[in-house]
């Protein structure tokens, strides 16, 4: 892990340099002038539209922009650091007006969204990797629904075979649904095996009512249980990697949008700058 | 020529039009694309049609030429060594009768017939060894005479199918194929009774480690074996030592083995003390050091023995631009395959998806193999080598359709694809079946900079790796 | 635990397609038909093959061939229908869009409500209420400016100060770009002068006129709006920043520019400060005007003059502030403290002014017989002293009466004794008079020759030379008596509270304990403020704690025009 530390250091320390150097700039730049405001205002527009920039970027990939990777790591310090500036240009005010009130709420929700991001970014591949299974997340469907049939052929089959309906009868009133399609969603986000572990007790329970045969059956149904819910698992978490850039992306341009009326609006009305 | 397309770089608006020209219906091909000018024609003639070159005296004046005449041979030493073919053959004037014997027939008459195969091996001695031969270091201060000598006493050795992907397919599914079984090259502990330099394939390299055997590394077309032992005995002739690891075959290996007589008399003479390999201390003897040629060579150590063995087990070793993923830095945001598809008329070129070993996956992506059996059996020679960056490549407008390079790769890195019209409707042939390609990753080669799905993680999760370089990988995986 | 799902056995031949817009409505049931659907999101799906007619030779009519593909089951068993369709048809879908595909459309959804609501907010009819920075300050909240909501357009009265407010949208944009330095020039900013005044602070001037006094030598205006920061909240505007002041104060070139100007006025330019019934410490101007060049009142704003140029109070009259404070003088049995003189005034800012009726009588009686002690002379012109004097047997009859005594006899035998026991102590009128006017050594009393028990235990009045500076050469042969002036206005150039600092002892900034001459100014030193005002004393030391910009009114106080 040293050339990844090494990494981290380097960003954290340009972060931390930029910082610094804005507190320690700002108040003799407010002092000196009564433009701070304008001037970290600036500053933090034109850091906006770079972070912005990133999605468009992803959208021309064949043009040998430079790597993915740098422009993420630029985008989510240069992030950060937008929240140094953000405090700055308030002067630390909690906003008066409505339409700045708006503003700040867009800007909140958008490094929110974007800080819980990194969060997950970094966690989570490690959580799927633990938990095995991988599977790309278009292919999901097709994997549920082969188990599904595997799961409804052996329960079906002791019906003929071990001739009884017990563990049909179970399927149906207790794991049908289960096989259904994605469940227990929040309960993967937030590593709770309660459910798993009350269908598996359900099995458990129901052995001491099953011949040899549909005990067989029935381990086999566990497995295939089991299985669903590393799916399930890997579809929990992959599908939230993508739904918080619903909310990340979208606000931004809101956000964007926002920013210019403001800028129209503190222009229109100052009469020149202050 | 024929088959292929001349590599072509697009332009700078070209690539930057992609964004509204791709197609928005999958595997869309346009007549551009299917119809190449070969400059080869068909003509019937009075036997029967045939194809005919045009602008002869052009491909004269272009190329240096030969005559040759009935009898001659040509063309062998690439079939038997799946190199390049170095010279193109075209009839001149009159009537020529060619017969053309596929490499499968070569192979079995090597077998059967003498002759042909002392004839084969005088051909490739003055043609091809003697060449290959001065490439090697140590081989480099020798005069002619001694040269000769040491091609004299050369032996060759071939081991393993030509065609070993169809048996490493039948062994995957057979379960983990462990080092035991492979053939033995050389055998750790026994006498070193020449060098082993390898010409085309792989090999294992591996030391005894417990009850089981640790591979270090695999080697390949131009890695030596047991030059270190044979150069420490020639010095210390009291405290001769023997083969300190073993060389196993992997699917095919096509090697040579230069005897250590002609070694002692001949070549280590003539090689400067400096040159020379590192002598072996008593401490790596007894194992309780190691030296840093040995750390060197000893890339299991570096990348662990999990995965060293994943690699080998799954062939990865062959590949040139192999595509692994970390998955603990992989979101599976499928930014590199959008990438990709954004760069091949919107369709990707692969599959994210493979074979896991703990945090490393090999995904279904075309690794460009040094030795690439897929090439095997291309009726059309549509899937080739570019000439630029030796990436393997299918040229769609002469790919039939026939599968076989798909079913050759054991990796599954070749899809299969029913092609469309522009309007989305699939393209059949007069009897409606469905037209289809080969497909696979191109790594981008008519693009600027590079394969676009390792610029576009962005969690520099995916690689393309060269599995030849381990060292470059070890840094990667501990980046 | 590590549960290996049948993934690694899954159809590799096949591409997942993440860019394509639409996929297959089966999709989610787990069996996406290959055919797809189309860019446009519509179903394509038809039959698994197109039947080809085969004709054998003689054949008439011929037979339907199924050309389902072998990968993907081959041909079916019943056949194609004998109208030559498919006997298999795929069942159609309801496409969806891809994830990615339903992002995109959320941006341009939320952008375009984005876009909506702010039309809505700038158009409809709330959008003062909208765009507006926040509440106006309890200034800008009068009877006044509601006077002039009515005449200005936008419900809070925008237009009163924001030109861009007398029309919608549009003209905010073409204010906007008009403003100078415009939206698409911020690299002028950096160069444009803070304080230069905008179209927005001629607003103020509208209504407050006059703003830009400060010093007659000032150079060059400075911007209303700097200093008086609107929509900082309800209540009062935030006082100006100590960076309005320094942006003069703290520069040399517009410090040496005042000061040249100020060299080029005359002396009386300067005196323009009304005193509103105060009495002033008049401190002279210094030679270079108020043009040093600082920072900060911790650190190097200039010492209070009273104590640079070593000033002293020129006030005739005698005062020893260590005598009284040193307990040996009492009153009703009390030692003096600070607050038996100086008690404050309405407001708490300051004290009220020091007269000899109301805080000096009580003591300082003038009682020049000491048998009759309520007998005193008027405090104040001499010449009256004198008509008193003269008229001693009309006071002490006055005197009789009002003891009681009605008949005239027993008053004129009082006042003959009284005027007797006079003479007997000053021989005549004359003497007594130049007693009165003159004797300041306070051992020989004008009350000597009474008895112990008719001493009072007040002060004994010397005469009127013990406290007043008294000299000949009067009207009419009357003392000159020097006008006594005591300053209740010391620092005139700030403002200071007395209230805001009641829990510091008044000796710990007025070193009155220690003070025996009436010529020691006994304001305290710019130290003695810096102790707390001050980054360590943690107090504000703004400049606007103190100081006020507009000198020409009262501090604060300003004019309003109405339109």
């Amino acid at each position: 892990m040293k050339g990844f530390v090494r990494r981290r250091l380097l960003w954290v320390g340009l972060l931390v340099a930029a910082t610094v150097s804005v507190v320690s700039v700002f108040p003799v730049w407010a002092g000196a002038t009564t433009r701070a405001a304008y001037l970290t205002g600036w500053l933090l527009f034109g850091l906006m539209v770079l972070l912005t920039g990133y999605n468009w970027f992803k959208k021309i990939p064949h043009l040998p922009l430079g790597r993915s990777e740098l422009w993420l790591q630029f985008h989510i310090y240069a992030g950060l650091f937008t929240g140094v500036l953000f405090f700055l240009h308030v002067g630390g005010r909690w906003p008066t007006g409505w339409f700045e009130l708006g503003l700040t709420i867009l800007y909140a929700i958008v490094m929110a969204s974007g800080v819980l991001g990194i969060f997950i970014s970094r966690g989570w591949p490690k959580r799927l990797t633990a938990r095995g299974g991988e599977v790309p997340f278009e292919r999901i469907p097709v994997i549920r629904r082969e188990l599904r049939e595997r799961a409804e052929a052996l329960a079906l089959s002791t019906v003929p075979e071990a001739k009884s309906a017990t563990v049909a009868e179970f399927y149906l009133r207790r794991v049908h649904d289960f096989f259904g399609g994605p469940r227990h969603f929040f309960s993967h986000l937030f590593e709770i095996r309660l459910p798993l572990n009350a269908l598996q007790n359900d099995f458990t329970d129901l052995k001491r009512f099953l011949n040899e045969r549909e005990r067989q059956v029935a381990e086999q149904l566990v497995v295939l249980v089991r299985q669903k819910d590393s799916l399930d698992y890997q579809h929990a978490l992959q599908l939230t990697l993508r739904l918080w850039l619903f909310i990340h992306i979208p606000i931004t341009y809101s956000l964007m949008l926002w920013a210019i009326a403001h800028i129209v609006l503190v222009y229109g009305f100052s009469a020149g700058a202050r | 020529m024929l088959g292929r397309r001349k590599s072509q770089r697009k332009g700078l608006f070209e690539i930057v039009a992609q964004l509204w020209t791709n197609p928005r219906d999958p595997e869309v091909r346009t007549q551009a694309e299917l119809v190449q000018d070969t400059g080869v024609k068909a003509r019937s003639g009075t036997k029967g049609a045939g194809v005919f070159l045009q602008d002869v005296p052009r491909i004269l004046d272009e190329h240096k030429t030969a005559m040759m005449s009935a009898g001659d041979f040509f063309g062998e030493i690439a079939a038997l060594s799946r190199t390049t073919r170095t010279a193109t053959i075209f009839a001149v004037g009159g009537e020529t009768e060619l017969l053309e014997i596929r490499w499968q027939g070569l192979r079995d008459l090597l077998r059967f017939d003498d002759h042909l195969r002392h004839h084969i091996d005088r051909i490739y001695r003055e043609r091809t060894l003697a060449t290959h031969l001065r490439e090697i270091p140590i081989f480099k201060k020798l005069n002619d005479e001694q040269l000769k000598r040491v091609i004299e006493q050369t032996q060759f050795g071939t081991y393993g199918d030509y065609d070993w992907s169809g048996d490493y397919k039948r062994l995957a599914k057979e379960g983990r194929h462990t080092p035991e079984k492979e053939t033995i090259i050389a055998q750790e502990g026994d006498y070193p009774n020449g060098v082993v330099l390898i010409r085309s394939g792989f090999a294992r390299l591996s030391q005894k480690f417990g009850h089981g055997h640790r591979t270090l590394n695999y080697l390949g077309a131009g890695c030596e074996f047991g030059l270190r032992e044979i150069a420490h005995n020639w010095r210390q002739r009291t405290d001769a030592v023997p083969f300190q690891q073993t060389l196993r075959v992997i699917g095919y290996t096509h090697v040579i083995v230069v005897p250590t007589p002609v070694m002692e008399e001949v070549v280590l003479p003539t090689v400067p003390e400096g040159d020379l390999p590192a002598l072996f201390t008593p401490g790596e003897l007894a194992e309780t050091e190691i030296s840093d040629t040995t750390r060197k060579l000893d890339a299991g150590a570096k990348i662990g023995p999990e995965l060293m063995e994943f690699l080998t087990e799954n062939r990865y070793f062959n590949g040139t631009s192999s595509m692994v993923i970390d998955l603990e830095r992989c979101t599976r945001c499928d930014d590199c395959v959008r990438a990709c598809a954004t760069t091949n008329e919107g369709n990707p070129r692969f599959l994210r998806h493979g074979q896991i070993s703990g945090r490393i996956m090999v995904a279904n992506s075309c690794m460009h193999c040094a030795d690439p059996v897929c090439l095997i059996g291309c009726p059309t020679g549509a899937i080739h080598r570019g000439q630029v960056g030796g990436e393997v490549l299918v040229n769609q407008a002469t790919c039939i359709g026939c599968s076989i390079c798909s079913n050759n790769c054991p990796y599954e890195a070749i899809r299969m694809v029913e092609i469309r019209e522009e309007d989305g409707a699939f393209m059949v042939d007069k009897d409606m079946k469905p037209i289809v390609k080969a497909t696979k990753c191109d790594k981008c080669s008519d693009q600027i900079g590079g394969p676009a799905c390792e610029r576009s993680c962005p969690h520099g999760a995916l690689k393309r790796m060269d599995m030849n370089n381990l060292d470059a990988f070890a840094r990667w995986l501990h980046r | 635990m590590n549960d290996q799902l049948p993934s690694p056995d899954f159809d590799r031949s096949r591409y997942e397609r993440p860019n394509q817009d639409w996929e297959c409505g089966w999709t989610c049931n787990g069996c996406p038909c290959r055919i797809g659907p189309s860019p446009t999101g519509d179903c394509r799906a038809t039959a698994e093959c197109r039947p080809v007619l085969e004709k054998k030779e003689g054949e008439e009519k011929g037979r339907w061939r199924c050309t389902r593909p072998k990968e993907h089951g081959g041909p079916c068993s019943d056949g194609p229908l004998p109208d030559g369709s498919c006997a298999c048809p795929i069942p159609t879908c309801q496409p969806r869009r891809s994830l990615r595909n339903q992002r995109g459309r959320l941006c341009m959804a939320i952008t375009a409500a984005t876009l909506a609501l702010l039309l809505i907010g700038f158009f409809g009819p709330w959008r003062w209420q909208f765009i507006s920075a926040g509440p106006v300050s309890s200034h800008h909240h009068g009877v006044v400016f509601s006077q002039l909501r009515h005449s200005w357009p936008g419900d809070e009265g925008c237009g009163a100060c924001h030109s861009a407010a007398h029309g919608d949208l549009r003209e905010w944009v073409r204010a906007a770009f008009s403003a100078h330095p415009g939206p698409l020039q911020p690299q002028q900013l950096p160069g444009i002068n803070a304080g230069e005044m905008t179209g927005l602070d001629r607003h103020c001037l509208a209504c407050h006129p006059g703003h830009a006094f400060h010093q007659p030598n000032v150079t060059r205006d400075h911007s209303c709006s700097a200093c008086h920061r609107e929509h900082q909240g309800p209540g009062r505007m935030p006082a100006p920043r100590d960076t309005e002041c320094l942006s003069c104060h703290g520069n040399g070139s517009v410090m040496e520019a005042s000061l040249k100007k100020g060299e080029q006025l005359p002396a009386t330019a300067f005196n323009f400060r009304q005193t509103s019934g105060r009495v002033f410490y008049h401190v002279p101007r210094p030679e270079q005007g108020y043009t040093k060049v600082f920072k900060s009142f911790a650190d190097d704003h200039p010492e209070f003059q009273l104590h640079s140029q070593r000033l002293t109070d020129t006030n005739s009259l005698r005062f020893n502030h260590s005598l009284h404070l040193s307990g040996l003088v009492k009153l009703n049995g009390q030692a003096l403290e600070c607050a038996s003189c100086h008690q404050p005034d309405a407001a708490g800012a300051h004290f009220q002014a020091i007269t000899y009726a109301k805080h000096c009588q009580s003591c300082h009686a003038l009682q020049f017989d000491a048998r009759n002690p309520q007998l005193r002379p008027p405090h104040g012109d001499p010449a009256n002293v004198r008509a008193f004097l003269r008229s001693l047997p009309t006071q002490y009859a006055d005197l009789a009466r009002r003891s009681g005594m009605t008949a005239q006899p027993d008053t004129e035998k009082f006042v003959t004794e009284q005027m007797r026991h006079l003479r007997e102590r000053v021989m005549n009128g004359e003497n007594l008079e130049q007693q009165i006017f003159f004797a300041t050594d306070p051992s020989r009393q004008l009350a000597v020759g009474a008895a112990p028990s008719q001493i009072s235990a007040r002060a004994r009045f010397a005469g009127c030379a013990y406290c007043h500076e008294v000299g000949p050469g009067g009207v009419d042969g009357l003392p000159r008596i020097a006008p006594v002036i005591t300053p209740d206005r010391w620092l005139i150039r700030g403002e200071f509270h007395h209230a805001k600092h009641a829990i510091v002892a008044c000796k710990e900034c007025h070193t009155a304990a220690t003070s025996r001459q009436t010529s020691d100014i006994l304001i305290p030193s710019k130290k003695s403020c810096t102790e707390c005002h001050s980054p360590q004393g943690g107090v504000a030391q703004n400049c606007s704690t103190c100081h006020s910009y507009h000198t020409v009114h009262a501090p604060h106080a300003h004019q309003h025009v109405v339109r």
